[in-house]
């Protein structure tokens, strides 16, 4: 009986102690759960870290590309603004918007907003909207520049008015007495009145501005020579690129004879021409005509009308205006009329036996234009009044000669640049946006809120546009509305651009401006900090006293088709 | 009869308590040597994590001072095959009337002795501020040697933990970090990066 009573006693010990050994297990189990689990918060935790920087970095480039569309609207002549904070652009995995702010002074102010993941960044981008690196150097000389004793270099503004409204009627000389620029990559020399005590109405060589030499360069000046500006050296060389003519244009059979015609508005390239005295060759803008060999002989003409465009003439070899000839601008508008001379070589060109140089320039009365010859040693006849700019390998100005520089070429892309030049790139605070606050997704947000992002290529916001444009034949055509309905194919070179975010294109203030094109893009050197720094006074928009003068205030630019597509750098 | 069965069942016996300790005792040894190799494998993953972390924020930090300032600004910035391991930088904080304008001194320097990667404010002067970027930086990039050659074949000689030179307008970084953890396992993490000056 004992002996049952114990095995029962023993048996219930046994059934009290089942299930301990699962406890155990439990217990081990938990420990290494437990250690699971806090690896796994922290392995996560890790994760989000590098996760969250390596969208912020997306976010940054998505800034930048949203920086770059702006810049390519800019470019063309757009507002800047790239979709917006309600309606952002979607670019790759992320989203960005850009705000375009105008300035007084030309300039635009671009933020751009990049969203990815849950990473956020704002970029600022401040451009200069356009400014001609060799315009702005007035009277250029790639190498050495001697103005001869007794001329007068001064300056105006075209887009401010008439050169003989800015006249100073207190001077002597017919001069504005102020504006001049003159700069050279070498040396510059400036010489005096004979016999060198300034005597009587004898007021020697009068500089009303500022005379450069190259940063290695000196300006030596005789007696009697006057320089109210500064002599302080460019910063750095400007070269003078060769400026190569659209292509694709047809060449044609020159149908005039020695007392020569008028040609109209379009794009045209023949091989020779030449005017004979009494004959006047008459070239209406828009055009981009383009010559081999052009000769004007003594006593010819070339008169130009730049009224309703900009009138461009490329010389691929040979350009004689020969002593005796004449340049007139009938708009008498310096920005209207540009001369490309790309000649280099010294040949016989008359059958004389003797090399003649690729540019004779002996015209004489007033050339309302730029002149651009960077392989050509050009010597200015006092009896020419130059009017607007000129850059060529070297330059002398014969003795009693006038060159008058227009400001207003530093802003109308004659030469070699017109896209924006950037002043300034710099991280900006976040904007204050609940997009921004809401540190998740943008897409993920922006899809329950049922927005859907407008793809990067299409999100510039303005829409409407009016086109001066070359077609496949060389002649203008006009193209106004929607961008999405315009052909861009049947555009060989574009003239002119106005861009609107309403249909309401040709209103007070809109201007025709140029798109950039790679060519233009080619000088990347900066002129001297003082030249980048003089204020732009011709803004976008009419004011009152333009309106009071009457006179017109057209951009006519040239385009050659091609829009470049933005040169900045991405990589970091 | 009865008896012999509840014997059975009442005790263990010796042999039994042996198999169970041993038993057991492989299950805590092995659970043991888990959880030693796991929080090794775990520490050495977190340390070679921190210092890779540590690099790439270092190097963003460096790569975003220089995308701010202007290539003109960082004249002392030699080229390859020279370097520097420190530069004095200015970045553009606004623009005025068409011109950048430029705010106070900064530098980014290698404190050698320490293995720092200092950034200072105002740097020489009464007002000047500083914070460590980084820490555990060598005295030479990873696989250089202090001997006049180009050990590790990226152009440069004998540079240090933290090298700047320059191509053009670029400013390429190079940054090696270097720790030993507890067990005495060392970890290196280098990183180079090409920046182009944005001003």
């Amino acid at each position: 009986m004992n002996q049952l009573l114990t095995s029962s006693k023993r048996l219930q010990a046994r059934a009290s102690r089942r299930g301990s050994l699962l406890l155990i297990s439990v217990f081990f189990v938990l420990i290494v759960a437990s250690m699971g689990m806090v690896m796994l918060q922290m392995h996560t935790a890790q994760s989000r870290r590098q996760l969250q920087a390596t969208d912020n970095k997306r976010a940054l480039y998505i800034a930048e590309a949203g920086l770059s569309e702006a810049f390519f609207c800019l470019a063309q002549g757009r507002s800047g603004n790239v979709g917006s904070e309600e309606q952002p652009a979607q670019y790759a995995n992320g989203v960005y918007w850009v705000q375009a702010t105008p300035a007084e002074d030309d300039s635009v102010s671009l933020v751009s907003t990049g969203l990815c993941g849950t990473g956020r960044f704002a970029l600022s981008l401040v451009l200069n909207r356009q400014v001609d690196q060799l315009g702005s150097l007035g009277f250029y000389a790639a190498g050495n520049l001697t103005v001869g004793q007794g001329a007068v270099i001064d300056g105006y503004d075209s887009s401010l008015g008439a050169l003989s409204e800015q006249r100073d009627l207190q001077l002597a000389g017919d001069t504005t007495g102020s504006g001049a620029r003159l700069s050279a990559g070498g040396d510059v020399s400036l010489e005096g009145t004979f016999g060198a005590p300034k005597k009587g109405s004898d007021p020697g060589t009068q500089i009303f501005g500022d005379v450069q030499p190259g940063p290695n360069g000196v300006v030596s000046q005789s007696a009697d020579v006057t320089i109210t500006g500064s002599t302080r050296p460019l910063a750095q060389q400007v070269s003078l690129p060769a400026v190569d003519p659209p292509e694709n244009i047809e060449l044609r059979d020159w149908q005039f004879g020695p007392q020569g015609g008028a040609l109209p508005p379009g794009e045209a390239r023949f091989e020779a021409a030449e005017i004979a005295s009494g004959g006047v060759l008459h070239l209406e803008g828009p055009a981009v005509l383009v010559f081999d060999d052009l000769r004007f002989k003594d006593g010819a003409r070339l008169r130009v009308d730049s009224s309703d465009g900009q009138v461009v003439v490329f010389v691929e070899e040979y350009l004689e205006l020969a002593q005796g000839s004449w340049l007139e601008n009938l708009d008498e508008d310096p920005t209207g009329f540009v001369l490309f001379a790309n000649g280099t070589e010294w040949l016989d060109r008359d059958g004389d036996q003797i090399p003649d140089p690729p540019v004779v320039f002996d015209a004489e009365g007033q050339f309302f234009g730029y002149l651009y010859a960077p392989g050509s040693d050009i010597v200015l006849r006092s009896e020419l009044h130059m009017i607007g700019g000129l850059a060529a390998s070297s330059l002398t100005l014969e003795a009693g000669g006038h060159l008058t520089f227009d400001r207003a070429l530093e802003h109308s892309e004659v030469t070699s640049a017109s896209l924006p030049e950037l002043v300034a790139w710099r991280i900006v605070e976040l904007p204050d946006n609940d997009l921004v606050k809401i540190r998740r997704d943008p897409l993920r947000t922006l899809s329950n809120d049922g927005i859907t992002p407008t793809p990067s290529a299409v999100a510039s916001k303005d829409t409407h546009v009016k086109v001066k444009y070359f077609d496949a034949q060389g002649e203008v055509r006009d193209f106004s509305g929607l961008s999405s309905d315009f052909d861009w194919s049947e555009a060989q070179s574009v003239v002119g651009v106005i861009w609107d975010d309403d249909a309401s294109i040709g209103d007070e203030g809109q201007e025709w401006f140029a798109p950039a094109t790679l060519k233009k893009a080619r000088v990347k050197k900066k002129p001297s900090k003082s030249s980048q720094g003089k204020a732009k006074k011709n803004g976008k928009h009419k004011d009152a006293n333009e309106e009071g003068h009457g006179r017109k205030r057209r951009r006519r630019r040239r385009g050659h088709g091609g829009h470049d597509d933005n040169g900045r750098d991405h990589k970091d | 009869m009865s008896r012999v069965g509840f014997g059975a069942k009442t005790g263990s016996s010796l042999l039994e308590v042996v198999i169970a300790l041993t038993v057991t005792a492989m299950l805590l040894g092995n659970i043991a040597m888990v959880q030693r190799a796991t929080t090794g494998a775990y520490e050495s993953s977190i340390f070679s994590t921190t210092l890779e972390d540590r690099a790439d924020r270092t190097m963003d930090r460096i790569a975003l001072a220089i995308m701010s300032t202007s290539v003109d600004r960082l004249d002392e910035v030699l080229m390859a095959p020279s370097f520097v391991s420190s530069i004095d930088y200015e970045i553009v904080i606004d623009a005025v009337a068409g011109e950048p304008i430029m705010g106070t001194p900064e530098r980014i320097e290698f404190d050698l002795p320490e293995g720092l990667v200092i950034w200072k404010r105002d740097p020489d002067t009464p007002e000047e501020m500083q914070a460590i970027w980084t820490r555990h930086v060598p005295k030479l990039l990873e696989g250089e040697l202090a001997n006049g050659l180009d050990d590790n074949g990226n152009g440069i000689a004998d540079e240090e933990g933290l090298a700047f030179d320059r191509s053009a307008n670029q400013i390429t970084v190079r940054l090696t970090l270097r720790r030993t953890d507890g067990q005495g396992t060392e970890y290196t993490r280098t990183r180079s990066r090409r920046v182009t000056c944005r001003n």
